[in-house]
């Protein structure tokens, strides 16, 4: 019985019955090395986080305070607190390939983040009239009864606060739907050919507390990430 | 009746059938082997699979948990008086005794001291609303203004001195007269003025609380509003936000 019709030599067999394992051995090698990049960015100091903290508190500007270790997302203003949140879980996307973790830089986490923003916009419902004091057919404003706030600025499942360096805070309902990944996407933004947004925090908050925060989030706010002690 | 001793029944079945095991595994591992040899294709399949496996089930992107991968911060060789320093001027900015802090969107009102809440209320603030007097031009904008104010003065029975917008929104001209101004119960029991015309006052329309209808005033409900009027100093901060 004859396997092999066309007449490769037992050195030729042992070089093609090895291609496959070779190659595959060469993908984690591959694999292995991207893994291994460091982050070369320093832990920042103690000193210099309470430094970042008091310029915030000693600033007008309105600033969270997301603590990772305890949960919590503060919102803060010349050092008072205003409101405090339960963060439920805080994930980061990385990337993986072929089951291993790829190390990203993640120097963007220290600092101080500006100018956060909602996305999607909170809806403002401006009720605009214009008067004519003394005459008599001029429109008066409506005595409106508006909406209570829930109502009125529905908060959306999934929403950001994009920031200006590009970090964005992605804030979750406890309830959203979870929607199955692209995997393709996901595939090609590992692999390298699509750009991977690694810059991005999920935040997953309780329903009602997410809504709130949408709601009365103030414009152009600050974000420090740092433990509270 | 004595208990079977199940390692010596192993030993002895093991001693009895161990040459014919090593020669079945042998003669299995042949065969199997002679089998892949045969079909020498099976190993690039096999890998080609492999890669597939790895390609799709173990690259992409996932979401892992938080963890500070070496960027926590770590304790410095900083001057430890320089710590502290800043570490009191944190708590220094920190307010003192009693605050209050409105979220206007929410129409909320706290009366707070650290971090503990004291009262919660349900307030009114700013409807938004934009006015305009098309005689003179000027425009007004009812929002709640945001940042850190402090009460100025407090008041019991507070008489409203209507500004020229209360006249425009009624569609009267302003008058000249101071007294004809002056409108009384209209802001209820109490008022903290914070400055600018905004105050924190009661309200005639208690069933409107919780909705955004004033003209930029924080309003509360009677029982609340004697409450944070009794915790409020002059000089207590207000944080509206």
């Amino acid at each position: 019985m004859q396997h092999f019709p066309n007449k490769l030599s037992a050195l030729g067999r042992t070089s093609r019955t090895r291609i496959g394992p070779s190659g595959a051995w060469l993908c984690l090698a591959a694999c292995a090395v991207a893994c291994a990049r460091q982050s070369p960015s320093p832990a920042p100091t103690r000193a210099e986080v309470l430094r970042a903290r008091l310029d915030l508190a000693r600033s007008d500007a309105f600033h969270l305070v997301l603590d990772p270790d305890r949960g919590r997302l503060e919102l803060r203003l010349r050092g008072a607190l205003l409101r405090d949140h339960r963060v439920l879980a805080i994930t980061r996307p990385a990337r993986r390939i072929a089951f291993f973790r790829v190390r990203d830089d993640l120097s963007w986490v220290s600092g101080v983040h500006d100018h956060g923003r909602l996305v999607p916009e909170r809806p403002t419902d401006r009720y605009e009239v214009e008067v004519h004091p003394g005459d008599p057919g001029s429109p008066r404003p409506e005595a409106r009864v508006p909406p209570p706030p829930e109502e009125a600025i529905p908060a959306p499942p999934i929403w950001l606060i994009q920031f200006e360096d590009g970090l964005d805070l992605e804030v979750v309902s406890a309830s959203a739907p979870q929607e199955p990944p692209d995997r393709w996407e996901s595939w090609k933004q590992a692999l390298g050919f699509s750009p991977f947004h690694g810059t991005r925090l999920r935040l997953v908050l309780d329903d009602a507390d997410a809504a709130v925060l949408y709601r009365s989030l103030p414009p152009d706010v600050r974000l420090l990430i740092a433990p509270s002690d | 009746m004595t208990r079977p001793d199940i390692r010596s029944t192993v030993m002895t079945l093991w001693n009895r059938w161990r040459g014919r095991a090593r020669d079945l595994i042998v003669m299995v591992a042949r065969r199997a082997f002679g089998w892949i040899r045969r079909r020498w294709w099976l190993a690039p399949a096999a890998a080609v699979v492999a890669i597939i496996v790895v390609a799709a089930y173990g690259t992409g992107v996932v979401e892992v948990p938080w963890s500070w991968a070496g960027l926590a911060p770590v304790p410095d060789q900083a001057d430890a008086s320089e710590v502290e320093a800043m570490t009191r001027a944190l708590e220094d900015l920190a307010p003192r005794g009693a605050y209050i802090v409105v979220d206007q969107t929410n129409n909320r009102l706290y009366l707070k001291e650290g971090d503990r809440v004291l009262r919660e209320a349900v307030c009114s603030a700013g409807s938004g609303m934009v006015l305009r007097d098309s005689e003179k031009g000027r425009v007004w904008v009812f929002d709640t203004p945001r940042g850190v104010f402090r009460v100025q003065k407090k008041a019991r029975n507070p008489v409203w001195k209507k500004p020229d917008w209360a006249f425009i929104e009624e569609g009267k001209r302003p008058p000249a007269r101071a007294s004809e101004r002056i409108e009384v119960g209209t802001l209820g029991e109490y008022a903290l003025y914070l400055g600018d015309g905004y105050m924190i006052h009661g309200t005639l329309y208690e069933r409107l609380l919780g909705r955004s209808v004033t003209h930029g005033c924080i309003r509360l409900g009677k029982e609340d509003l004697r409450a944070v009027h009794d915790a409020a100093e002059v000089g207590t901060e207000v944080y509206i936000f």
